[in-house]
C-alpha cells in the first residue's frame, strides 16, 4: 500500500524508497514544473499520466538529473540531492544515477555495440565486473526479457519492441533500486508495445520499484499501485489506480480520462 | 622514343620524391587529425579560453591558403630563431591546415550523434571521458570518416605545394627531370598519373573501411 499525499503543502515526514518534495523547475520566468511531491515504498509501481506538456517527462528526467531541477529535494534509494538549478557534486550525482535505471521512449541503445556489449559495457565500467561476470548477468537478463538468442545482434537488426526489451535489460544490469520509464511504448505500434508491457509487468510482479510515464491506460490501471495525474507542470491528483481511473477527483483529470478512454 | 620506356626510365628518379610526398602527407595526417579532434573538443568545452585557442588556430588554419601558410612559416620561423628543415616546416604547415579543417569535420560528426546517446550513456553511468570515448566518439568517427578521407586526399595533393620551399617531394623531382630533359609535358603527365592512381586506390580502401565501420547499421 502506497503513501499518498496532497499536492500543495509538502508533507512534513515523507519516507520510502523514493521521496520527492517540492520539486520544481523554471527556465527564467517560465515555470515548467512546480511543487511536485511524491513518496513511494519499495516495490511500488506508480504511473504518471496526463496531457502533453503537463511536465511528466520533465519530472521523471529531473529525478536522475537529465534535467536540472531548480528547487526541491530528491531522495532515491539512499541518494539525497537538494536541487539548486545546477548539477550536484559528482558523488551525489553518481549515486543518484547508480540507484536509478532509465528506459527511454526512443530506446537509445548504443548502435555501434552488439546487444551483449550494450549490456556488459556499463557493468564493466561502472561496477568493475569481469567480462565473465558481466556476460553471465547479461545472459540471465536476456532470458528474462525473452531474447536469449540476440546477444550477438546489433540493435539495427532488431525490431523496436526487441530494442526496448534490450534497453530494459541494459538498465537492469546495473541493479538499480528504482526503474524510471519515459513513455516506453510510445514509439511502438500497439501490438509490439504489448511485449514491452509484458516485460514491465513481470518486473513489477518481481517487486521492482517503478515510476512509469505512460499513455497506456490499461497498464496504468492494472499494473500500477497508484496513478499520479499531472497537468500544467503540477500534480492534479494522485491515488490508488482504480480510484483515479473510476472516480477522478479533479475536473481536469476527468476531462483527460474522458478524452483518452473514449477513443 | 617510346613513351612507356621514357616513363620507366624516370620512375627511379621520381620514386624518392614520392616517398617524401607520402611521408609529408602521412605525418601531416598523423598529427593533423588528432589535433583536429582536440580542437573540436576544445570548441565544445565550457571553458572560454579553450574555445578561444581552438577558434584562433582553426580560423587561421582555414583562413590561409596552404601555400601562404608554407611561406609564412618558412620565412618567419628562422627570424624567431627556429631553424627547421624545409620538410619539417612543410609538415607543420600542412598539419595546421589539416587540423583546422579536420576539426570542423569532427565537430559535425560529434554534433550529429543524437542527444539520446549521451543521455543513455549518462544513465548507464558512462560519464565524462569514458562516455565520450566508448559511446559518442565511435559514432562520431563513423560520420566523419567520408569527409576526413576526402581531406586526406586534398592533403596528399596539397603536399605538392611544398615544392615551393624546396622540399624534395614528387613535384620537385618532376620539375628537376623536366629542367634536364625539357620533356615537361611528358613528365608532368606521368606525375599526374602517379598522383591520380594513388588517390583512387586510397579512396577505394576508404570505401572498404566505411563499409566495415557501418556494418552494424545494415539491417540485413
Amino acid at each position: 500500500m502506497g503513501l499518498s499525499f496532497g499536492t500543495k503543502a509538502p508533507p512534513t515526514a515523507l519516507s520510502g524508497e523514493v521521496v520527492v518534495t517540492g520539486l520544481g523547475k523554471s527556465y527564467g520566468a517560465a515555470r515548467v514544473l512546480s511543487d511536485v511531491n511524491l513518496a513511494m515504498n519499495e516495490g511500488e509501481v506508480v504511473s504518471i499520466i496526463g496531457p502533453s506538456g503537463a511536465g511528466k517527462s520533465t519530472f521523471l528526467r529531473c529525478l536522475n538529473y537529465l534535467e536540472v531541477p531548480t528547487e526541491g529535494k530528491i531522495s532515491i534509494g539512499g541518494a539525497h540531492v537538494v536541487a539548486g538549478g545546477k548539477l550536484p557534486d559528482k558523488a551525489s550525482l553518481d549515486h543518484l544515477r547508480r540507484v536509478t535505471g532509465m528506459v527511454f521512449q526512443s530506446f537509445n541503445l548504443f548502435p555501434h555495440l552488439t546487444v551483449m556489449e550494450n549490456i556488459t559495457l556499463p557493468q564493466r565500467k561502472v561496477l568493475g565486473s569481469s567480462k565473465e561476470q558481466a556476460q553471465a548477468v547479461a545472459e540471465r537478463l536476456l532470458k528474462r526479457v525473452g531474447l536469449p538468442d540476440k546477444a550477438k545482434a546489433y540493435p539495427a537488426r532488431l525490431s523496436g519492441g526487441q530494442q526496448q526489451r534490450i534497453a530494459i535489460a541494459r538498465a537492469l544490469a546495473l541493479s538499480p533500486k528504482v526503474m524510471l520509464f519515459d513513455e516506453p511504448t510510445s514509439a511502438l505500434d500497439p501490438e509490439i508495445g504489448l511485449e514491452v508491457l509484458a516485460v514491465m509487468r513481470d518486473l513489477a510482479d518481481e517487486g521492482m520499484t517503478m515510476l512509469v510515464v505512460t499513455h497506456e491506460m490499461h497498464f496504468a490501471r492494472d499494473v500500477s499501485d497508484r496513478i499520479m495525474v499531472m497537468g500544467n507542470g503540477g500534480v492534479l491528483e494522485i491515488g490508488p489506480s482504480e480510484q483515479v481511473m473510476s472516480q477522478p477527483q479533479n475536473e481536469r483529470t476527468r476531462q483527460f480520462l474522458k478524452a483518452v478512454l473514449d477513443r | 622514343m617510346d613513351l612507356l620506356t621514357q616513363w620507366l626510365g624516370w620512375l627511379p628518379d621520381l620514386a624518392p620524391g614520392l616517398g617524401v610526398s607520402l611521408q609529408l602527407t602521412g605525418l601531416s595526417l598523423l598529427f593533423g587529425f588528432p589535433l583536429g579532434l582536440l580542437f573540436a573538443v576544445m570548441a565544445a568545452s565550457k571553458l572560454a579560453p579553450l574555445q578561444w585557442i581552438s577558434f584562433l588556430f582553426v580560423e587561421i588554419g582555414r583562413g590561409l591558403p596552404a601555400l601562404v601558410l608554407l611561406y609564412l612559416l618558412y620565412f618567419s620561423l628562422p627570424d624567431a630563431g627556429i631553424t627547421l628543415t624545409s620538410l619539417m616546416t612543410a609538415i607543420i604547415a600542412l598539419t595546421w591546415n589539416t587540423g583546422a579543417y579536420a576539426s570542423e569535420y569532427f565537430r559535425a560528426g560529434l554534433a550529429a550523434v543524437p542527444l539520446g546517446q549521451k543521455e543513455a550513456a549518462l544513465t548507464s553511468g558512462l560519464r565524462g571521458w569514458s562516455g565520450f570515448r566508448l559511446i559518442i566518439l565511435p559514432q562520431a568517427l563513423r560520420i566523419s570518416t567520408p569527409p576526413l578521407a576526402g581531406l586526406a586526399v586534398l592533403v596528399f595533393q596539397g603536399s605538392a605545394l611544398a615544392f615551393v620551399i624546396a622540399v624534395p617531394e614528387l613535384m620537385s623531382k618532376a620539375f628537376e627531370i623536366g629542367s634536364i630533359t625539357f620533356e615537361y609535358l611528358s613528365v608532368y603527365v606521368l606525375t599526374a598519373v602517379v598522383y591520380g592512381s594513388i588517390t583512387l586506390v586510397f579512396l577505394a580502401l576508404v570505401r572498404v573501411l566505411e563499409w566495415r565501420l557501418g556494418r552494424h547499421l545494415q539491417r540485413n
